[in-house]
């Protein structure tokens, strides 16, 4: 590789309150090769893939593009120095055509007047479109196009504003095998075209298929920068995860685990989103449930809570087949959600810790619909002693609270209801490392009380040192069941992100 | 402490005293500056002209507080006199608690009806309030003019009026209706596991569909107790101009709106309550009783009303980042 490098990075830090998100990555990035960025969830890849494009500023260190020393304040800089993003999340205006969506803000004008010359862009558009050997019409609207063409679209957008460096995001998380394979061959044409890409991608498979280069990161650290020919898969998964266990255990004495199955899932599944689903969960049990995000655990754990339909499979209950139409009726049968986006779903964040920590239980507790007034201050004080919630009393709005004691009127909401099986979805996730602790000795304590617990989690160490069991899922499937006797993150993390076969 | 205690309550009912002293300092100066309004027949004449428009603020009240909004309530009101009218003009020589049933009876039918199919396209049939509520605007004043082919229903039974113009004591006997309407709707909001839900699907609905509240049946309640509130209000009104006019209650929705969102209660839902609605009414009704006392066009009063509500939402958006 004789050439100069389009983007070099070096000694780049970044702090966000609280968090070292990356610490000196010093990195470069080629014209005409496709550059592999490798990381659990949180280990820094967005943070650096921001920072390019200029969602983020360096804290130190320098951002040089094609040899010119930078600082982007905002994206649209980052657009002007060539470098593009195509996001996850699709940003096409599907109301629009092709052409209208990749001139938007930028429609070229018949001359002496205000108008859009709307031939001029659909030959433009077209001719961008056959570059990159794409067969969608510039006229077709898109929301008549299917994810892989919408995809398309925005690298085509990428490739009219004269991007050198493109930055794909998990580009194939939505795609079909067939759709993956013509966004490959339009990342080759970029990459004869001399343009750079980078891919952010968790499938091995397809890194090692499109890539040339892969960096590895761990923990905000650039752990090992290499050529893909000079790397095996499993080289990858152990650079990957190789970080000390810290210590906690919380999981529950084996002795609390008994026979009885009091949730067994049979062949679950909801069409397009997760597949072929069956489990059993045990009584006094802590079932972890990982994977990569996007792998349908998140819409499996609704769909059994009667939040979402189901296409197919059966769900039992304490020996009983259930088919919850709502979640009302899950919470009847014992079950508790405690979701992943706890400030969106979990809380009502302008209601007090009172009304929070009653709101699944009020009627139960009410005479004929009236509020038994001092059962709910007692029972809120009660919880709040109990669980060492941190606030000034219970009328104090949760919105005010921490995460983790936010959580703690979430956990408080679902005791109060009387819940014996307790679906928790990223139990601890933006929680300080005591109030973890905390939450981890909660788990122990209700299952070691009867109870049992699904917990979905992506931070491995949680996985491992809370679960008895461990599920993974893949691509909406189960992938593997392991007994946590003697897991390492490594099997973990092989099921979850390796192709089968 | 005891102070303290008491400062401490009326704040948790108020949420904030801003209003409170807002009220407390408008009713000071006009006490003072405005000829005649500190008459006992004045202030009295005060609650009487906000009654028609408390019993619809206080349905839009739980309308708005789970984050929704009335727009039919004005020609909800208009239809329910027509009914309530032409009904009592079947039974010429009727009585007071005749015209009482009718009354009541009308508001509780066409109300029901009508709040149940605007609840239902709402709840069931996931069309926004304002395009729901907007339709039954139109619908039950296009029939309201229908029905009387655009004339008034005139000739009732003098019973007819008490409810609308007579007295217990000293008090207006729709002063009575209006405060036990305010105190029923106050403990139902605060004291009922059904007020409480409408404030939790007001704050949000996701997070109340996942602690097991039967959303959809909420919002069902809400639009139905709105639309009767609304109906008792027109066949309150037609009780005291004794006709049925379809033209009635015209751009009533704004008024109660204006009372609701004046009080405090979040146009977003979640926020505010009866309390609230009460201030916003009486600070409504003293502005416009003053600005009449001082002679003052009642086309001003309109212009009033449109600034109160802005003024009212202006506030609450910038309270919210406190």
């Amino acid at each position: 590789m004789g050439q100069k490098p389009i983007v070099e990075l070096s000694n780049i830090n970044k702090s966000f309150p609280g968090v070292k998100a990356l610490s000196d990555i010093s990195v470069d990035f080629y014209p005409g090769e496709v550059h592999v960025l490798l990381g659990e969830n949180g280990a820094g890849k967005s943070t650096l893939i921001k920072i390019i494009s200029g969602v983020y500023q360096t804290d130190s260190g320098s951002l040089k593009v094609n040899g010119e020393e930078v600082r982007f304040m905002n994206t649209r800089e980052g657009l002007a120095h060539g470098i593009s993003v195509i996001h996850q999340e699709l940003s096409v205006i599907p109301d629009l055509t092709v052409a209208e969506n990749i001139f938007l803000g930028r429609e070229p004008k018949i001359a002496g007047t205000g108008l859009i010359d709307k031939k001029s862009m659909n030959q433009q558009t077209q001719e961008i479109l056959d570059s990159i050997g794409v067969k969608i019409s510039a006229k077709a609207m898109i929301r008549r196009l299917n994810n892989a063409d919408r995809q398309m679209v925005e690298i085509a957008r990428a490739v009219s504003q004269d991007s050198s460096l493109v930055i794909m995001d998990e580009p194939t998380s939505s795609l079909s095998n067939k759709e993956v394979d013509a966004l490959f061959t339009v990342i080759n044409k970029l990459k004869k075209n001399n343009v750079a890409v980078i891919y952010i991608s968790h499938r091995l498979k397809e890194i090692t298929a499109i890539g040339d280069r892969i960096s590895i990161l761990r923990d905000g650290q650039l752990i090992k920068t290499a050529l893909l020919s000079e790397i095996s898969e499993d080289d990858m998964i152990t650079l990957m995860v190789g970080r000390q266990m810290t210590q906690f255990y919380y999981r529950p004495e084996k002795e609390a685990i008994k026979d009885e199955i009091v949730l067994k899932a049979e062949h679950l599944t909801r069409s397009g989103v997760f597949e072929d689903v069956s489990f059993e969960l045990r009584r006094g049990e802590i079932l972890g449930v990982a994977g990569l995000i996007g792998a349908g655990r998140t819409e499996v754990m609704r769909a059994i809570f009667g939040a979402d339909k189901l296409d197919g499979g059966k769900c039992s209950v304490f020996g009983q087949e259930v088919h919850f139409r709502s979640p009302r009726e899950a919470i009847k049968a014992g079950i508790g959600l405690i979701p992943e986006d706890r400030r969106g779903q979990g809380l009502l964040l302008q209601k007090s810790v009172k009304e929070n920590t009653s709101l699944a239980s009020l009627y139960a507790n009410s005479s004929h619909g009236v509020i038994d007034q001092k059962w709910e201050t007692d029972v809120a004080r009660d919880y709040i002693k109990r669980l060492h919630t941190k606030t000034p009393d219970e009328n104090a709005r949760t919105k005010n609270l921490s995460g983790g004691n936010q959580q703690k009127v979430v956990i408080a909401k679902w005791l109060v209801a009387k819940s014996k099986i307790l679906i928790m979805d990223e139990p601890t996730r933006g929680i300080d490392v005591n109030a973890k602790a905390e939450i981890y000795a909660l788990m122990k304590e209700f299952v070691e009380n009867g109870g049992s617990i699904i917990m979905v989690s992506s931070e491995m160490p949680e996985v491992i040192g809370v679960s008895t069991r461990i599920m993974i899922m893949r691509e909406g499937r189960v992938s593997g069941m392991l007994d946590n006797t003697d897991v390492a993150e490594k099997d973990i993390m092989k099921l979850a992100s390796l192709n089968a076969g | 402490m005891k102070n303290e205690n008491a400062m401490k309550k009326l704040r948790h009912i108020t949420q904030d005293y801003t209003m409170v002293l807002f009220l407390a300092a408008l009713f000071i100066v006009s006490l003072i500056s405005v000829p005649r309004f500190a008459e006992v027949g004045n202030l009295i004449n005060v609650l009487m002209q906000i009654t028609i428009n408390a019993l619809i603020a206080t349905g839009m009240t739980f309308v708005i507080l789970t984050g929704g909004i009335d727009l039919s309530v004005g020609s909800v009101a208009a239809l329910s006199g027509i009914v309530s009218t032409s009904l009592i003009q079947l039974t010429p020589n009727a009585g007071i608690p005749m015209s009482l049933l009718v009354i009541f009876g009308t508001s509780l039918v066409v109300g029901g009806i009508c709040g149940a199919i605007t609840a239902f396209n709402i709840a069931k049939l996931r069309v926004p309030p304002f395009v729901a509520t907007l339709a039954m605007m139109s619908i039950a004043r296009g029939l309201a003019y229908v029905y009387t082919n655009a004339k008034p229903v005139f000739g009732l039974p003098d019973a007819y009026a008490w409810l609308g113009l007579g007295y217990i004591g000293p008090i207006p006997v729709m002063v009575i209706i209006m405060i036990i309407i305010l105190a029923v709707a106050f403990l139902i909001l605060r004291r009922t596991c059904f007020g409480r839900y409408v404030f939790a699907v007001g704050s949000s609905e996701d997070v109340s569909q996942l602690s097991g509240i039967n959303v959809k049946r909420v919002k069902f309640y809400v639009y139905i107790i709105c639309a009767v509130l609304a109906a008792l209000a027109g066949a309150v009104l037609s009780s005291r101009l004794q006709a049925g006019q379809p033209a009635a209650a015209n751009g009533y929705e704004l008024n109660a709106i204006a009372a609701v969102a004046m009080g405090g209660t979040s146009m977003s839902g979640g926020r505010g309550g009866i309390s609230q609605t009460i201030l916003g009414l009486c600070v409504i009704g003293i502005i416009n009783n003053a600005l009449s006392l001082l002679g003052i066009s009642s086309y001003w009063q309109t212009i009033a009303m449109g600034a109160i509500i802005l003024i009212a939402v202006i506030f609450d958006q910038n309270k919210k980042d406190l």
